[in-house]
């Protein structure tokens, strides 16, 4: 695709005529949970259509489950069903590709079903959130401004820490359980780095990068996604094993990739100290990447756009 | 219509020139002497000549002999009386006589349907306070007056048993129980209202409906249509749970995400109430957008009730009474729910039927800021406080509210049965009135999922910022001396814990006794604030505040409680205070135990977040009593619905 002038310049018009697509990576999710998903997103892409924003909006699923966790009668009765939903594609990987190169599958396409898109807009969210109804209009609405790269929807009932400016959204991250962009945004940076992230921080990375093709990753506060995470009854964030395990590698591989040698001794020591399986296993996947040449390239030299504060990747508002 | 007297009910028939007074059964007679009423006319009694209360009756033309229970003939009987001497009305006024009594009816309501002849029907009441006791004691016998019949109907299934027929009431009358009780049933506990046991069977029948004390149920009816009614048992088709939402438009980004959080719910057994409460055109089309907005298999599920008068308890009043559900919940326009506080309720209610059911909600700091397409926003400020106990305890709750008004779930029988109703008068704290009065009769299960957020508002008002803190404590003082006229009902173990309380009390009163003694002498002026303390809660105030005193003055550790409750809120940041107070730094000493033992008094404040001294200066009861400032806030300020402030500094 040639682009015939920057970027940042062309997105100051905004295209009502193109499609938005919503992307999402199915893993062991259950249709309860998806058909619940769809029938908010219906609602809130018929008010983004009638305000003008888009011509249409398509659902794209990749299925990264052992087996298919749809049918085609299901699929079939939720095209029926959710008319504003131009369509609702569906593709079965056949094996688990993880986020990061599930979401640039369904964007380029896959060898059993070409999904390759066009010059329109996208969306890559957590299968099972929930849009409130103006979600997209808000999102869109934040995103036509020149310069934005990345608008992140703000989820409930857990709030993401991070900060953000309270007039303009800027933000160090955005989290891809709920985001809109430009695909040719997406195309321009190359997509997500599915060679280096399987699952988690796959988002930090992907914000960072596109900060450092310099456009703007804010956080749209009245753009609301429910994500059905719940506190332990001590009050604690609870998490999964594979959430604790790629959360651990990516600290390293963020701290790599992003030119901090010291930081990652540091990970590295405390690793190994801690005597616990999920980190040493992270330490041990990190040494045989880097034995075998296997690590990105290093980026952000200058240390202009990444942050690493106290175990976080951005300054938080409070800590969960 | 309702009337006064018997005599007034009797003044409304016809006049005699339309035919004779019919009256089946003979009781109308005793009603008439007994009341000093007059019947115009000829009054012609269908009974057993042995039911007669005198041996003749002025008014009475004559006695037929009849089988008043072969109904077919009955009616036949009248129907021949009506055209040979045509009826001004016909009376039964002891319906529960006939086993078959709406066949009866029936008939003489298909009968008089033509006419303008009043039909006049009473019935004694089942539950009448003293049946009702005696019944479930076991003690209950039939009557041994001859001639008056055991009761078989309650003031409900009366006025039922009329809609079924089609005959429809024009004038209504009860009449009180008339003679006292009898010299045994004036001794039994249960009976008598000055016992704890019947005090409390006369305050919970009080308060299910006005017929307590109402022996005889009378009603003038009519021929009219039946109105339908549900068939079967009603409970099969109720929802779970209702939501009872208030709402007064205003708040519309809030309102959406609340919606949002309930179209999310994993379990989908509920029906969703929202009360538009003083509502203003404008406003009611921000809400009517926002519902309409809502999936469709949560609008199908929803009503919207409109209430323009009373205070914040009169929607909720509304909404109960509307509420379908086996339980009743309350939610406000500005809180929210995680994805399981449906499913969570439910799983309590599967182990705990009858019982008023409690979730865990966390609190969150929250500010109002600018939307990108106009209006506001929410944003999270601090993280999720722990401010709630994870199991609800009764006496906590007595001496201050403790949970969140979204926290609990009411079993309906509460209001719908048992005839409980938020007070009208309160402006405040109405939530916390209605939970004690329900938590006492039927209890408090509870689970420790945290499903719930309270969020305390910074910058915008709420229902603790709307009222001043003279409103809140008058409201808070009605409701405890309330409480305290009420006789009670004690869950198993709660004699224990008040006798612990009681030994404490002993305990800690020696102990202050021998200290009062010592104190002046040996310890000097820095603690003549803690001595002041003392002397003006003794001997009946706060234990744990006592002890505490006690221990400090003693030169024991800090409340592990009050050092728990630093170290688990925003408000108290650690790292601020060490780099805002060098010198506490240089110590080592713990931040926390540094700000409970000598910051606060100081008057240095515990983190950016909150003012101190300007949480003294607006409470100066809370400076007068000594205590620290944020570990009042924490406990009792939030309940009390106090402001806070943060530091100069740090406002943007």
């Amino acid at each position: 695709m040639v682009i015939q002038a920057p970027l940042s310049e062309r997105a100051a018009c905004w295209r009502p005529d193109s499609v938005l697509t919503v992307q999402s990576v199915l893993y062991g999710t259950l249709p309860d949970g998806l058909e619940k998903a769809l029938e908010n997103l219906d609602l809130s892409a018929r008010e983004a259509i009638e305000n003008g924003l888009f011509k249409a909006v398509k659902v794209a699923y990749g299925d990264g489950s052992p087996t298919p966790v749809l049918d085609d009668a299901t699929l079939e009765s939720w095209r029926n069903r959710f008319k504003n939903l131009s369509a609702i594609d569906y593709v079965f990987f056949g094996k688990n590709l993880g986020s990061a190169r599930g979401h640039n599958t369904l964007v380029t396409g896959h060898h059993q079903a070409p999904l390759a898109r066009g010059d329109g807009f996208m969306m890559v969210m957590n299968p099972d959130v929930i849009v409130a109804y103006d979600a997209l209009t808000n999102l869109a609405i934040r995103l036509k401004t020149p310069g934005i790269g990345l608008v992140e929807a703000r989820q409930m009932p857990i709030e993401h820490p991070k900060d953000y400016d309270r007039r303009s959204g800027d933000t160090v991250w955005a989290s891809t359980a709920c985001v809109m962009l430009d695909e040719r945004v997406f195309h321009q940076i190359g997509g997500f780095d599915a060679d280096t992230f399987f699952l988690y921080c796959d988002d930090v990375d992907f914000s960072w990068r596109m900060r450092l093709a310099g456009w703007r990753v804010v956080f749209e506060p009245s753009a609301v996604a429910f994500h059905d995470k719940r506190l332990s009854p001590n009050g604690a964030w609870m998490t999964s094993a594979a959430e604790r395990y790629y959360s651990a590698e990516a600290a390293l591989l963020l701290a790599h990739k992003y030119s901090r040698p010291e930081l990652v001794k540091d990970i590295l020591r405390y690793f190994r100290d801690s005597k616990q399986d999920d980190l040493l296993r992270a330490a041990k996947e990190f040494e045989r990447r880097r034995a075998a040449g296997l690590l990105p390239l290093p980026l952000d030299g200058d240390h202009k756009v990444a942050v690493f504060e106290g175990g976080e990747y951005a300054p938080h508002r409070f800590r969960l | 219509m309702v009337v006064q007297s018997f005599k007034e009910l009797i003044c409304g028939l016809p006049a005699a020139s339309s035919g004779v007074h019919l009256d089946i059964g003979g009781d109308l007679i005793r009603l008439l002497l007994n009341s000093g009423a007059t019947l115009s006319g000829n009054v012609v009694v269908l009974a057993d000549p042995a039911t007669r209360t005198r041996p003749e009756e002025p008014c009475v033309s004559e006695w037929q002999t009849e089988n008043l229970f072969d109904v077919a003939h009955l009616l036949e009987t009248i129907q021949k009386i009506s055209s040979s001497r045509g009826l001004a009305s016909i009376s039964i006024l002891q319906v529960e006589r006939w086993p078959d009594i709406e066949h009866l009816l029936r008939g003489l309501r298909d009968f008089l349907i033509p006419g303008t002849c009043p039909i006049i029907l009473g019935t004694r009441n089942l539950a009448r306070r003293d049946v009702a006791v005696k019944l479930l004691l076991g003690c209950h016998e039939p009557p041994l007056e001859p001639g008056v019949y055991a009761p078989r109907f309650t003031r409900r299934t009366f006025d039922a048993l009329l809609n079924d027929v089609g005959l429809l009431p024009s004038q209504e009358l009860d009449i009180l129980k008339s003679g006292a009780l009898t010299r045994d049933e004036s001794l039994h506990p249960a009976l008598a209202t000055n016992t704890p046991l019947g005090a409390l069977l006369a305050s919970l029948r009080n308060q299910a409906d006005p017929h307590a004390e109402t022996e005889l149920f009378i009603r003038t009816c009519f021929p009219g249509t039946t109105s339908a009614r549900v068939s079967g048992k009603a409970g099969d088709l109720r929802p779970f749970l209702s939501v009872v939402m208030r709402t007064q438009g205003q708040r519309p980004d809030c309102l959406r995400d609340v919606l949002l959080s309930l179209a999310a719910q994993s379990d989908d057994d509920f029906e969703l109430i929202v009360t538009g409460h003083r509502v203003g055109d404008e406003e009611k089309r921000v809400i009517d957008k926002l519902l309409a907005a809502t999936p469709t298999r949560l609008r199908e599920r929803t009503r919207y009730l409109q209430v323009n008068t009373g205070s914040r308890a009169t929607p909720l009043n509304a909404g109960f009474e509307a509420a379908r559900g086996q339980y009743i919940a309350m939610l406000d326009d500005d809180d929210l729910v995680f994805g399981h506080w449906v499913e969570t309720f439910h799983d309590l209610a599967r182990t705990h039927a009858g019982q008023m059911l409690r979730v865990v909600c966390v609190a969150q700091s929250t500010e109002q800021i600018p939307a990108v397409a106009g209006g506001s926003v929410a944003r999270a400020a601090g993280t999720f406080e722990r401010r709630y106990s994870e199991r609800f305890d009764m006496f906590q709750h007595l001496a201050s509210n403790h949970t969140p008004c979204m926290a609990i779930a009411y079993p309906r029988a509460i209001f719908h049965d048992l005839g409980l109703r938020f007070d009208d008068r309160l402006h405040t704290t109405e939530d916390w009135d209605f939970m004690m009065r329900a938590a006492l009769i039927c209890g408090v299960a509870s689970s420790p999922e945290i499903t719930a957020i309270y969020r305390i508002w910074s910058n915008r008002t709420n229902s603790q910022t709307l009222h001043d803190q003279e409103l809140w404590k008058t409201n808070e003082v009605f409701i405890k001396k309330r409480l305290d006229l009420s006789p009670v009902l004690l869950e198993p173990g709660m004699l224990g814990k008040i006798r612990e309380l009681v030994q404490d009390s002993e305990q800690l009163a020696a102990i202050t006794r021998s200290l009062s003694v010592r104190v002046p002498g040996a310890i000097g002026t820095a603690h003549a604030r803690e001595v002041t303390l003392l002397s003006r809660f003794l001997p009946d105030r706060g234990i744990r505040i006592l002890r505490d005193t006690v221990r400090r003055l003693r030169g024991n550790r800090i409340s592990a409680d009050d050092v728990r409750l630093l170290e688990n809120t925003q408000l108290f940041d650690a790292d601020w205070y060490l780099s805002t107070y060098p010198d506490v730094a240089e110590s080592g000493m713990d931040p926390v135990l540094h700000y409970l033992r000598h910051g606060a008094p100081e008057g240095r404040n515990p983190g950016p977040l909150f003012n101190g001294t300007w949480y003294l200066e607006q409470h100066p009861d809370v400076a007068r009593s000594g205590i620290n400032p944020l570990t009042h806030y924490l406990k009792h300020g939030i309940g009390e619905g106090r402001r806070i402030k943060p530091l100069e500094a740090h406002v943007e």
